[in-house]
């Protein structure tokens, strides 16, 4: 079927125009570029090295937009067409399933955005040539770009958000109902708008280090981490600092890291789209739910490893929240408030193998300590609310707000206002902040993190304004709370747990 | 055609509802279709005849309720099951830059999936066959998008037909046609009775279901009204109603016939055009005498006078006398 798919979408491309847009013209500029800078160094005189350090960043900026943006632009369009009502109640009647309609749909634009990169091998050749970048960085970035075209594509494919017949009964009842497809069906998701500041943070790196102006902070620990934590999925970061990232203390290469990502980062994309699929089989349910938790683990192990490098307390707070955040978002795949807790455990399983053994010791058994209270406060809390069902965001407006309230309202407000202070006098909101991290688990994963592997700026900042914080320590009091909720809700037999799937189709 | 006692049913529908907010599309809808019966789903506008092929073609998913297409269930089985049926849209949209031929060939790639036949030759020649049963092979190489409508409408059937199904969803195939063009069709869908398929269609053009049908589905106000053999309905629902049409010498002389014939009692349907009247009459051949000694009295100059058992039609309009014919959601 995906077969099936790319075969006609390679017909109406090519009776459309070309088969390839815009290989020829990035060709053309390329080789109109070689020349300019070919006569300019005849002419004038040798160009600056900042501006072939700067040509090369740009070079890498463009693939990154190409790899990342157009394929995900053009599987998004490609998929309006199947948007169109009556085509879609056609596919709807095919014993089409939403992998095989997703991935046939990302088929072309994986195949255009290859060639796009393929497009640009002569200027990575001619800058490798002239020793303005080394091979093994062009080899990291191209086989990093390699990966997200495919990523981009299934992300763009996917923006339909699951191709379901539910989803098909919606445009077909809007066009029923107003003669018209809703232009929501087709337009671009908040995901596009993400990527367009991504790469706006990652160009405005580009133009200060081409104009040789520092990157405040980049030479500090901290920022080499947070540049590691970033580097696999934005290879243009951090360019001058090799091809190794600290992962866990230990040189890992960065392109192994970029392939491992990317890769997780595109099947939960496809994954998250075909659990929501009410058109989904049972087996394509398992495997989405399979993908999802896989996926969910890398990213939480990734985070939990780049970050090691500031200090064990950061990495176990941050990949924690992470692995809370994931736990309390849910997998709408399984049915029973029992097994998604279960399944919310298993992101903690290799943060906390690789911290035990990274820690070596007193350290290491602490971050053992400190996963296995982030796994308990996972269970509890997706055994606390109820399970997700497809088609419903209330459950993901309500983890929003619990995770707001309870941990980015009081942390944050005293790290951004510390400096300052202006709320040395507000000594009087220390209960209420206590009492918001009582109720959120990610207050509870950063309170362990800071009782067991150290000090946390902005936390041990709450606790020190907020003495009933330090007395009743959310790692105690949220989990508590979530299981006791957790507790009651398996005793009454899980109510909300039925499987969200329709009776019929 | 009488099915095997031990094959499943080709449709097997039990209790399906649906409600678009408010409006309860369907109330509890079963129906059931034997292999090789060819089956009218007759109905007001709104009545929901749309929303249960939909249904029946996984377009829609019904509120509760089971559908069972030759044997497998669409809940579970649904893949199964599409390879089991063909369905013929009312509304029609397709990659208007493929031709024909591709367009064809793109929904047998999904249908065959990974196996045998999926491309090349054997994938031709399969798309071949169908439009040779439509009578569509000359416009093979032609763009979907510079199709007429009657000619879409035949590659729509081509399409359902492209897997061999052994069940036919058509919703309204005939609406738009020419004459010639439902004669066709009808030869069409008396030759896939011929080659053993259950046929369910929907449609409002009366007299191409009662040549067709074996079966006819009566569905008003989301409710099965009546279901069985076309002329075992027409006798249980309307056994003794004859269809005049009485043409008079004018239209003043027609006048005065509507008026005799409104008087009548167990008249329904009164329409005069110019100097035609026709109406429907209770009680068959024996209230004619009674008829004509009417007229004569009311000084109406008959100039003809032709009854005819009662149809489709009349059965049509006799059950749907009380609905007001709203379209609904589906």
């Amino acid at each position: 079927m995906i077969r099936a798919f790319f075969v006609k979408d390679l017909r109406l491309v090519s009776k459309g125009g070309t088969p390839l847009p815009g290989v020829a013209s990035l060709l053309m500029l390329q080789a109109a570029v070689c020349i300019v800078l070919a006569t300019v160094s005849i002419f004038v005189g040798p160009l600056p090295s900042e501006v072939w350090r700067a040509a090369a960043s740009l070079v890498a900026t463009v693939a990154f937009v190409l790899a990342f943006i157009m394929p995900a632009t053009q599987a998004a369009f490609a998929t309006a067409s199947e948007g169109n009502p009556e085509v879609a109640e056609s596919l709807a009647t095919s014993p089409l399933g939403p992998t095989s309609f997703l991935l046939g749909k990302a088929a072309m634009p994986v195949v255009q955005g290859i060639a796009m990169q393929a497009a640009l091998l002569p200027m990575w050749a001619f800058l490798t040539a002239n020793g303005m970048i080394a091979a093994a960085d062009v080899f990291r970035i191209v086989v990093a770009m390699l990966v997200a075209v495919p990523m981009s594509a299934v992300s763009g494919a996917a923006r339909f958000g699951g191709f379901g017949s539910s989803r098909i009964a919606l445009m077909v009842k809007a066009a029923t109902r107003r003669g018209a497809v809703s232009p929501n069906a087709v337009s671009p998701a908040p995901a596009q708008q993400t990527w367009v500041a991504l790469l706006g943070m990652a160009w405005m790196v580009q133009v200060m280090r081409g104009a040789g102006l520092a990157v405040p902070g980049l030479s500090t620990p901290e920022m080499a981490a947070l540049q590691d934590l970033v580097r696999p999925l934005i290879p243009l970061v951090g360019m001058e600092r090799g091809n190794f990232s600290s992962w866990f203390g230990m040189p890992v290469p960065v392109v192994l890291l970029s392939v491992l990502l990317l890769s997780a980062l595109g099947v939960t994309r496809l994954a998250a789209s075909v659990a929501t699929s009410t058109r989904a089989t049972e087996l394509e349910r398992r495997s989405a739910w399979r993908a999802l938790v896989a996926g969910r683990s890398v990213f939480v192990l990734h985070l939990a490893g780049a970050l090691w490098a500031i200090s064990p307390a950061v990495s176990a707070s941050a990949a924690g929240c992470a692995a809370v955040w994931y736990a309390l978002v849910g997998y709408p795949v399984l049915g029973s408030r029992v097994r998604i807790a279960a399944a919310a455990l298993v992101p903690c399983v290799l943060p906390a193998v690789c911290t035990t053994a990274a820690g070596a010791g007193a350290a290491g058994l602490g971050a053992l300590a400190c996963w296995i209270g982030i796994a308990a406060a996972c269970f509890a809390g997706a055994a606390a609310l109820p399970p997700p069902r497809i088609g419903s965001d209330r459950r993901a407006l309500a983890v929003a707000a619990v995770g707001l309230a309870g941990i980015a309202g009081p942390v944050l407000t005293f790290a951004v206002t510390a400096p300052a202070s202006p709320l040395e006098g507000f000594a009087a909101l220390g209960p209420l902040f206590a009492v918001l991290s009582w109720v959120s688990l990610p207050a509870a994963v950063v309170s362990l993190a800071s009782d067991l592997l150290g000090p946390l700026y902005p936390w041990a900042f709450l606790v020190r304004h907020a003495p009933t914080v330090a007395a009743v320590p959310p790692w105690l009091a949220a989990p508590a709370c979530f299981g006791l909720i957790a507790l009651i809700a398996i005793a009454r037999n899980s109510l909300n747990a039925r499987p969200a799937a329709p009776p019929v189709g | 055609m009488s099915a095997n006692v031990n094959a499943p049913a080709a449709i097997d529908a039990r209790g399906l509802q649906k409600r678009y907010g408010t409006f309860q599309a369907l109330a509890g809808v079963n129906l059931h279709v034997e292999a090789g019966e060819v089956c009218g789903f007759l109905g007001p506008n709104g009545a929901g005849k749309s929303t249960t092929l939909r249904i029946l073609a996984r377009v829609e998913t019904a509120d509760a309720g089971t559908v069972r297409i030759a044997g497998h269930d669409l809940a579970t089985d649904g893949n199964a099951a599409s390879l089991c049926f063909g369905y013929m849209p009312e509304r029609f949209a397709a990659y208007d830059a493929l031709s024909v031929e591709e367009y064809l060939e793109f929904f047998l790639a999904l249908y065959r999936g990974g196996g045998p036949g999926r491309s090349g030759a054997a994938a031709r020649q399969v798309v071949a066959d169908s439009l040779d049963l439509v009578s569509m092979t000359f416009k093979a190489k032609d763009l979907m998008g510079a199709l007429s409508k009657g000619q879409r409408q035949r590659v729509l059937l081509a399409r359902a037909v492209l897997h061999d199904p052994a069940v036919l969803l058509l919703d309204e195939p005939t609406s738009g046609l020419d004459p010639r063009a439902r004669v066709e069709f009808k030869a069409i869908v008396r030759e896939l009775k011929r080659m053993g398929k259950a046929v369910l269609i929907s449609s409002h053009v009366l007299p191409d279901l009662q040549d067709l049908c074996d079966r006819v589905v009566i569905l008003i106000g989301g409710k099965v009204h009546a279901a069985g053999r076309t002329d075992e309905i027409r006798q249980r629902l309307a056994p003794d109603i004859t269809g005049i049409t009485l043409e008079a010498l004018d239209a003043a002389a027609a006048q005065r016939a509507v008026a005799v014939v409104g008087a009548l009692a167990g008249v329904s349907e009164v329409r005069a055009e110019g100097a035609v009247v026709t109406f429907q009459i209770t009680g068959g051949r024996e209230r004619m005498p009674e008829l004509h000694r009417l007229l004569v009295q009311g000084n109406v100059d008959v100039v003809g006078l032709e009854y005819r058992k009662s149809t489709l039609d009349d059965l049509y309009l006799q059950l749907t006398a009380g609905s007001n014919g709203e379209e609904g959601p589906a």
